[in-house]
């Protein structure tokens, strides 16, 4: 299924300043698509307008050429899954009770959940190797844990298209990896996977598509290595950075430093 | 604890569990019909209750008239509501994610109550001072809302201050009515049931009740899973393919009703609305598949006993607002310090 968005225009206020202008890009299945932009130049928004939780004042989002405000909702919720910030506001039920929400668009109005999406629930936590929290509550849970617990719940709908919100923000090496990886695997396995990231490393390392907001509402859509090049970053961030490969354990990772600030 | 098997079990009560749940009101109605300044036995009320379905037994007609004509519908009153208070702070906790928010903290009871005050000042029956109890909490719930909610996320505090303030209102409003009300004949009424009482209890205005308390509570009990989306965040609820304004509707309507019925009948009964569903949290967890059900059990349960206290314990008859108090405080302080605190 693609995922696209066409000529996405957001401003919060009717004739407002315009947060978006003409955002386009498109998705295909197993592509990673990473979303870059200096803080408030509308990363979140643009993912909010996206998922159609705020609407586009001109332009839309489209599922294979349908535009998504058209589609029922729990079709769409089967289709798409949103991972948002892990900002410690979960409740305290048990990791494997929270996971089993990710299955409201499967389940009747009046009905509880069913052996089958327990097993849904459960098989969306193995498939990120978390199945030792189920019986956790979380609030009990680490960081990492949390967002890898809100991963699972998005997976435990069965969607094509996952969309996550600054999934390695506030998280230690290890479980950026430990995030990141499960995003590639994701879509190593025909996943869709959108981010945002305040990491342009991240996005070198693990998408192949990346766009770029700058702070007047414009943006770049592209290949990420096209796209994540020292002059956009200087001119999206105000920041001079250097980009290049680093070698080790036999694989080259790819990495972006940031050296200085440049003045306009 | 008991414990769960995953596979088997979405988080709701295991057959033990419900076993313990459905005895509490069982036991609770039994030492209530008991008790009292005329005491009955035990093996009476039995035969009582045999000779009901057909069975032949030598009845007392005193005894026949105390049991079935006095503490009956007193304690069905107080059945329904325990269960419909408790319910509708499970509700209201789930609806503003907030452990705070019950009918009482979010000025709904007072809105309520300031409905029915009104409504008994210009002499109107049951029904009306029902609807309007209704109509009341309803402006409550929403002015508070509206006061307490700022864009996005509604922090917590702010949302139980505007509760205050809107109960404060509604107190004051109370006031009002009670201030311009006639003294010989209609302020003791009001007086009388705005302390919050059982003894009123008939069949008449059981009938009249029951049906707003019973439909709310089985709304929101076949509602029960989704009311764990409801306490995610907006953005969060609505990725599960929910319907979240008519969710919000429904729950707000449902627990709002069934305080304002609560209200109508027996007057403002605090604390039951946030005791019960906090009781039902630390033992049977978070997860409302389970917490509905314990809460309907507990609260009625734990209702029938405090209202069989209240007629019991001194010669003249205690509000009940009192003894939910000073019972529920320290058993609710106990509870929290050994549960080591709560949260949604």
């Amino acid at each position: 299924m693609i995922l696209s968005v066409d000529n996405g225009c957001f401003s919060y206020k009717r004739g407002g300043k315009e947060v978006l202008k003409n955002v386009s890009f498109s998705a295909a299945p197993g592509d990673v698509v990473a979303i870059l932009g200096a803080n408030g130049a509308g990363k979140t928004t643009l993912l909010r307008c996206i998922l159609g939780f705020l609407k586009w004042s001109s332009g839309g989002s489209f599922l294979d050429g349908k535009n998504m405000k058209e589609i029922p909702h729990r079709a769409l919720w089967r289709t798409v899954a949103y991972v948002p910030q892990a900002k410690g506001t979960a409740s305290a039920t048990t990791v494997l009770e929270f996971v089993l929400l990710g299955r409201g668009s499967h389940i009747g109005t009046f009905a509880k959940p069913s052996a089958t999406d327990l097993a849904y629930a459960d098989a969306s936590l193995s498939r990120l190797r978390i199945g030792h929290l189920a019986q956790k509550r979380c609030t009990e849970l680490s960081g990492g844990e949390l967002q890898m617990t809100l991963i699972a719940r998005a997976l435990a709908a069965q969607p094509q298209i996952l969309v996550l919100d600054e999934p390695e923000s506030n998280l230690d090496f290890k479980n950026q990896l430990l995030v990141l990886e499960a995003v590639s695997s994701l879509a190593a396995e025909g996943m869709t996977c959108v981010f945002n990231t305040h990491f342009p490393a991240h996005a070198l390392q693990r998408a192949n598509k990346a766009l770029l907001l700058s702070a007047d509402g414009g943006s770049r859509f592209g290949g990420a290595d096209a796209i994540i090049t020292e002059e956009n970053i200087r001119n999206a961030f105000g920041v001079q950075v250097a980009i290049g490969q680093m070698q080790a354990e036999g694989k080259t990772v790819p990495d972006v430093v940031p050296v200085e600030i440049c003045e306009f | 604890m008991s414990k769960r098997s995953p596979l088997q079990n979405a988080g709701g009560l295991t057959a033990g569990s419900r076993a313990v749940l459905l005895l509490l009101p069982v036991l609770a109605v039994m030492i209530a019909l008991a008790v009292g300044r005329m005491q009955v036995s035990s093996a009476y009320i039995f035969r009582s209750v045999g000779e009901k379905f057909g069975m032949d037994a030598a009845l007392d007609t005193q005894l026949e008239s105390v049991l079935w004509k006095y503490r009956l519908p007193r304690i069905l009153l107080a059945l329904l509501v325990g269960a419909g208070l408790s319910v509708s702070g499970c509700a209201f906790q789930s609806l503003f994610a907030n452990p705070l928010a019950t009918p009482d903290t979010l000025g709904v009871a007072s809105g309520a109550c300031f409905g029915a005050a009104l409504a008994l000042l210009f002499g109107a029956g049951l029904l009306w001072v029902q609807g309007s109890a209704m109509l009341f909490g309803l402006l409550a719930v929403l002015l508070t809302y509206l006061a307490g909610s700022s864009k996005g996320r509604s922090p917590l505090g702010m949302m139980i201050l505007s509760g205050i303030m809107v109960g404060s209102l509604f107190t004051a409003l109370i006031s009002l009515v009670k201030f311009v009300a006639d003294t010989e004949s209609q302020l003791p009424a009001i007086t009388y049931w705005l302390m919050g009482s059982m003894s009123a209890a008939n069949y008449r205005s059981l009938a009249l009740g029951a049906p707003a308390v019973l439909i709310g509570i089985f709304v929101l009990y076949i509602l029960r899973w989704r009311l764990n989306i409801l306490t995610l965040s907006e953005d969060e609820a609505r990725a599960t393919g929910m319907n979240l304004p008519a969710m919000r509707a429904v729950t707000v309507l449902c627990a709002t009703a069934v305080t304002a019925a609560c209200v109508s009948m027996c007057g403002q009964v605090g604390w039951i609305g946030l005791l019960v569903p906090h009781i039902a949290r630390m033992r049977y967890g978070n997860n409302h598949l389970a917490l509905v059900p314990a809460s309907v059990m507990i609260g009625s349960a734990f209702t029938v006993i405090v209202d069989t206290l209240a007629r019991t314990l001194t010669p003249s008859e205690l509000p009940l607002s009192i003894l939910t108090a000073m019972i529920g405080a320290p058993f609710f302080i106990v509870l929290m310090r050994r549960s080591g605190g709560w949260r949604l």
